[in-house]
């Protein structure tokens, strides 16, 4: 579920780099500050400066449409960073990547399937109509609704029921407990809309004709078709914390990179969240701003999509991804914006009992590349008679480059790899179509966490899980995760996290590549806004304004 | 995007005359010899693999060890240009032999038999005149999945209006010579007249405009490459490489994405000089 | 009325009907195709997110993407006579909508570079074609070279060495407001008319020599009338004819032409929405857009036979008569 991570035509992973370490040493106290600076000596941060004042205007840049501004169908990168400052939900996830309540005033976990929200009072939606507690449980139940076809109806797998059980009070009752469900209210799954004003639009809620009525800093004053889209402050804002410093952001969908990078160049671009790799070096050299890296739940990996062909044997599947050059393609395919991946779940996703994981994180096998053990694990194992296919898709741009570089090391050690190059479409239908899986062997994408929770990314190694694409299943693995995902303590989910992560990577059913930084252009004009991996789902053009 | 007509051949006369005859076409001759020699022998004259990639490699620059530089895989530029002149001209060639088998048969057909054939065959051209070459293959792709083949085949089809047109209207006046009268009137059957006396006759005009028709072809193939329809990576392809070396136009390497370039231009111009050339000849031996 | 009025008028409503029946077969080459196509337009929406079977069916029926194919082509096809192009499966708005916000971009573009082209194609034909020698060989170089060049080259050049490197012109974007829009369609515009203007220029160039060659030029000459005069009012009017009708062919190519051209400068015309479409398996959009390129050529094509009687004096002699 995790639309952040799967890429798309539109959306690029490499992209979406994140972090910042700084958050997971501020909230577990551990003092490291090795980390915020990596070995190449790129700064990891997790703010930019603070703005010292207002702008009249801000241009910035996504690569694409957004296909509807509608929350439920908010699937893709560039709606995301777009929504997030408009319509927010009951809760966010700030800066430090932990989960904090937002149009929620509090919650309570009363018992184990029960969730209940209180509405925060006094907040205004952007027509000026109050927001409700039954505005909040009809937001809440279209996802629920299988006629609307929520993008995000997977995050609402447990919930039984959405009911106002009070004047400013919601109660979610789940069928199981579900550690996640709070986090994912940080997500677009917890937005909240006008109920007036969804049912009043219908169909045309939340296109170019129709808008969208929400609560956030900014609102959407105009929808420029295939141009632009222009937020406006809103003045009535409930939060003085997260009040819009400047009146105006617009954001134009630039496609091209290079249009892009020509833009941030010339100055008529002030910032974006889509740089293309290949030009962060000559931007960070530029002298019109600054590139910053900040912590990211994203991570880019192989995935073994058929664990019946040529890459039965776990040997061969070692074998491959020690002879993978990770720190080469980290520099010619990110130019160094990220780090060498030993695990699905990236240490921008520790959330919380960081110690823990680092711990375990130290433990797992180093992804060094030494191609005389993999050569010697290949002679033992015996080299498959069928060559591996690995899909690769030209929409986006790493992808070809990295599937290049597993052929040749694979030739390296006597392993034959054929690339397979499919459209767009067809590369996005694996998650959803069977038949797009088909003949594919290994399939590359980045790939993380909605928010700070590992948990999140091993549920999908379950038996049967929507993205078990290879039919992985250890009994044991799943006992340890559905514990896990009724295990509020923090430190005991934490354990059985780390106990199913061994599992994983010892079998190395994905085979991870590299996490990549969260990395963000900002003109010297223009400050503020946070580097971690937050743009998609905490108001953070908010937080935009002049630099001096 | 190309734009053609019949009468393109008719239009583009004087290059020839004008610089010493022949000697454009000679060197276009030459350089598109080179061009199929590189092609063939490719194993042996390039200096890397293709497709080895050496990451650590990315976007060298021009070295004794590579000539014209690494792209961002660590690829050698020139190896891959060497190879890329495979794809690079096997599929303009693809198209021109299938659009003119199509169009010659079918204006040879429509030209001897005349009557509802000749007009149902018109109408059929003139439907798919009416789809611009890269607009079918697109359609076609979005059918056939992307790759060299559906845009091969697709621009074959699209092309085919430009070869019977050309085919019909030369086959029609030679159709009513009296050398053709004649052998009918002796009781040669039409196929053998068509193949034996025919043919021969228009073969040159035919050569001449699918000489033009490969430039176009190259030129549109090189643009669905571009936009990633045709040739997939990581199998090298000009149109292709152009299309990746965007990427190093933006970290300052131009090399990788402008070679390719240039020997499109290259190719392009040298097959619209020898299909001119040839125009040139029948026109000056007609009169 | 005349028979000859009547007589065009005539060929004009047969050209119609003619127009008619082949959008009617694109219409229906166009619809199959896209019916034949494999791929799920509603994986491609979700967009990787874990949606159940019910959403996916859900999406399925929302777009009637499982009905009988011919109900789907007639009421597609009924929804087009009223001028309804369906629902854009990847933005969720009507066809139309999409295709009339993007059309500004591309129809400006297009305009544009079809002056260009006819301006800078007929001044250098005409102009090499009089003062032949030097000036027509360096021409004639520059023609062949422009003609085999693909316009994404020319894009690529053009903003690494006008937009990035010199920074006379924005690297992107279509503008706003006409002054500001020319601007920004500039570069866009010169990649999109090059080649063709080369054609233009020597389609010119050739038929200005055969007029000039000829025996009224001569006369011309002989009577004395001045050589401005000869090859403006007398030659040139001759030699435009055939420059007309190629013109026609170059309108619709450059509709094509624009896919690469807005996909190298990253313009939100109808072309990249082309090709954005056929990524995404948006089958509405992608119909709607060949079908108005294809209705583009063949208007074209058919505006050229209507306006040719007029540019040509010997036509324009018998019809009028």
């Amino acid at each position: 579920m995790n639309a952040n991570s799967v890429p798309s035509g539109a959306r690029r992973l490499t992209v979406t780099l994140v972090v910042g370490t700084l958050a997971l040493t501020a909230c577990s106290g551990v003092s490291q500050d090795k980390k915020s600076t990596d070995q190449k000596g790129l700064k990891v941060t997790e703010l930019t400066p603070k703005a010292a004042g207002s702008l009249d205007r801000i241009t910035w840049a996504v690569t694409a449409e957004p296909s509807s501004f509608d929350w439920i169908y908010n699937a893709s990168f560039e709606t995301g960073q777009i929504m997030a400052n408009v319509c927010e939900g009951l809760m966010r996830l700030a800066p430090d990547m932990s989960v904090e309540p937002a149009l929620a005033e509090s919650f309570t976990n009363p018992t184990p399937t029960t969730w209940v929200y209180k509405v925060r009072p006094g907040v205004t939606f952007h027509d000026g109509t109050e927001l409700t507690a039954e505005d909040v449980a009809f937001s809440l139940n279209r996802n629920l609704d299988t006629k609307a076809g929520s993008f995000w109806s997977g995050a609402y797998e447990n919930v039984s029921s959405v009911k106002v059980s009070g004047p400013l009070e919601v109660t979610v009752a789940l069928k199981q407990p579900d550690a996640l469900f709070n986090s994912y209210l940080s997500s677009p799954a917890g937005i909240v809309g006008s109920k007036a004003t969804v049912t009043a639009k219908g169909k045309a809620y939340g296109t170019p004709d129709g808008g969208v009525n929400c609560v956030g800093p900014f609102s959407l004053s105009k929808w420029d078709k295939g141009q632009s889209m222009t937020l406006k402050r809103d003045d009535n804002y409930f939060d003085p914390a997260h009040k819009a410093k400047s009146k105006e952001v617009v954001f134009r969908f630039v496609r091209d990179p290079a249009a892009m990078v020509n833009g941030l160049l010339s100055d008529s671009i002030d910032g974006s969240w889509f740089l293309p790799p290949s030009a962060i070096k000559r931007l960070s050299s530029s002298g019109k701003g600054s590139v910053y890296y900040g912590k990211s739940t994203q991570g880019f990996n192989a995935i073994v999509m058929n664990t019946e062909g040529p890459l039965r044997d776990v040997r061969i599947r070692q074998a491959l991804s020690m002879a993978i050059d990770r720190k080469g393609i980290i520099d010619a395919v990110i130019s160094g914006a990220g780090q060498p991946q030993k695990a699905p779940a990236v240490p921008g996703s520790w959330g919380y009992a960081e110690e823990k994981y680092q711990q375990a994180w130290d433990g797992l096998k180093v992804t060094e590349q030494n191609l005389e053990a993999a050569k010697k694990l290949v002679a033992d194992a015996g080299a498959p008679s069928k060559p591996i296919v690995v899909a690769t898709t030209s929409a986006e741009a790493e992808v070809p480059v990295i599937g290049a570089e597993i052929q040749s090391a694979a030739k390296k050690i006597g392993l034959d790899v054929q690339i397979k190059s499919v459209p767009a479409d067809q590369y996005n239908g694996v998650y959803t179509d069977k038949k797009a899986r088909e003949g594919i062997d290994l399939y590359l994408t980045g790939w993380g966490t909605d928010f700070a929770d590992p948990l999140q990314m091993y549920q999908y190694f379950q038996t049967d899980h929507f993205y078990n694409f290879s039919g992985f299943s250890n009994p044991k693995y799943d006992d340890l995760i559905v514990k896990a995902g009724k295990t509020q303590d923090q430190a005991q989910r934490a354990d059985l996290v780390t106990a199913a992560q061994k599992i994983v990577v010892d079998e190395l059913v994905w085979i991870p590549l590299y996490a990549p930084y969260n990395t963000l252009f900002l003109n010297k004009r223009v400050t503020g806004t946070p580097a971690s991996y937050v743009q998609l789902h905490y108001p953070w053009a908010a937080h935009l304004g002049a630099s001096s | 995007m190309a734009v053609m007509t019949e009468s393109a051949l008719v239009r583009r006369r004087g290059l020839g005359r004008r610089f010493g005859g022949n000697k454009a076409m000679t060197l276009s001759i030459g350089v598109l010899t080179l061009f199929v020699l590189v092609a063939l022998f490719a194993p042996w004259l390039a200096p890397h693999d293709p497709n080895a990639v050496s990451l650590a490699n990315s976007l060298q620059g021009t070295s004794a060890d590579h000539l014209l530089g690494t792209d961002q895989s660590g690829r050698d530029v020139l190896s891959r240009l060497i190879y890329g002149a495979r794809s690079s001209l096997l599929g303009p060639l693809g198209v021109v032999v299938g659009a003119t088998l199509l169009g010659v048969t079918i204006g040879v057909v429509a030209a001897w038999r005349g009557g509802w054939v000749d007009t149902a065959l018109s109408r059929a051209i003139e439907l798919i005149f009416a789809f611009p070459g890269v607009l079918l293959a697109i359609l076609l792709v979005s059918v056939l999945s992307a790759g060299l083949k559906a845009t091969v085949l697709a621009l074959a089809i699209a092309y085919t209006p430009y070869m019977a047109r050309m085919t019909r209207s030369a086959a029609l006046s030679e159709r009513h010579r009296p050398y053709i009268r004649a052998l009918e009137i002796q009781g040669f059957p039409a196929v053998s007249i068509i193949v034996r006396h025919l043919l021969p006759n228009i073969a040159p005009l035919v050569l001449a405009q699918a000489s033009l028709c490969f430039g176009y072809a190259m030129i549109d193939l090189a643009g669905l490459s571009f936009l990633g329809f045709g040739v997939q990576p990581p199998q090298a392809d000009w149109g292709a490489m152009i299309s990746e070396g965007q990427v190093a136009l933006l970290q300052g390497a131009p090399l990788s994405a402008l070679a390719p370039g240039v020997l499109i231009v290259c190719a392009v111009v040298g097959f619209s000089l020898i299909g001119e050339g040839v125009a040139d000849r029948i026109r000056r031996a007609d009169r | 009325m005349s028979d000859a009025l009547s007589g065009a008028l005539r060929m004009i409503a047969k050209r119609l009907s003619a127009l008619a029946l082949l959008m009617l077969a694109t219409s229906f080459i166009v619809f199959s195709a896209m019916y034949l196509a494999p791929g799920s337009p509603e994986s491609f929406l979700a967009r990787g997110n874990s949606v159940t079977a019910d959403t996916l069916q859900a999406i399925r029926d929302q777009y009637r993407l499982d009905d009988p194919f011919f109900e789907r082509y007639l009421s597609w096809l009924g929804g087009i006579v009223t001028g309804d192009f369906g629902q854009s499966l990847q933005f969720r708005q009507p066809v139309d909508d999409l295709i009339a916000s993007r059309l500004t971009t591309t129809a400006t573009l297009v305009v544009y570079a079809f002056a260009l082209i006819l301006v800078s194609g007929i001044v250098i034909g005409v102009v090499a074609a009089v003062k032949r020698g030097k000036v027509d060989s360096a021409a004639i170089i520059g023609t062949t070279v422009a003609m085999g060049t693909p316009s994404f080259v020319v894009a690529i050049g053009l903003t690494s060495l006008f937009a990035v490197t010199l920074g006379w012109f924005p690297a992107f974007g279509a503008g706003e407001g006409f002054l500001n829009r020319i601007w920004h369609l500039t570069l866009p515009a010169v990649a999109l008319a090059l080649s063709s203007a080369a054609l233009v220029a020597r389609a010119t160039r050739s038929s200005m020599l055969a007029e000039m060659g000829k025996e009224y030029v001569e006369t011309a000459r002989v009577r004395g009338l001045p050589e401005s005069r000869i090859i403006w009012r007398h030659a040139f009017r001759n030699a435009l004819v055939p420059v007309v009708t190629l013109a026609g062919l170059v309108v619709s190519g450059l509709l094509v032409t624009t896919t690469l051209v807005e996909t190298a400068f990253g313009l939100n015309g109808m072309g990249s929405l082309l090709v954005q479409s056929v990524n995404a398996k948006d089958f509405p959009v992608t119909q709607a857009i060949v079908l108005i390129i294809v209705g583009v050529f063949a208007l074209a094509n058919l505006l050229v036979d209507l306006v040719y009687p007029l540019v040509d004096p010997r036509v324009r002699g018998k019809v009028g008569a």
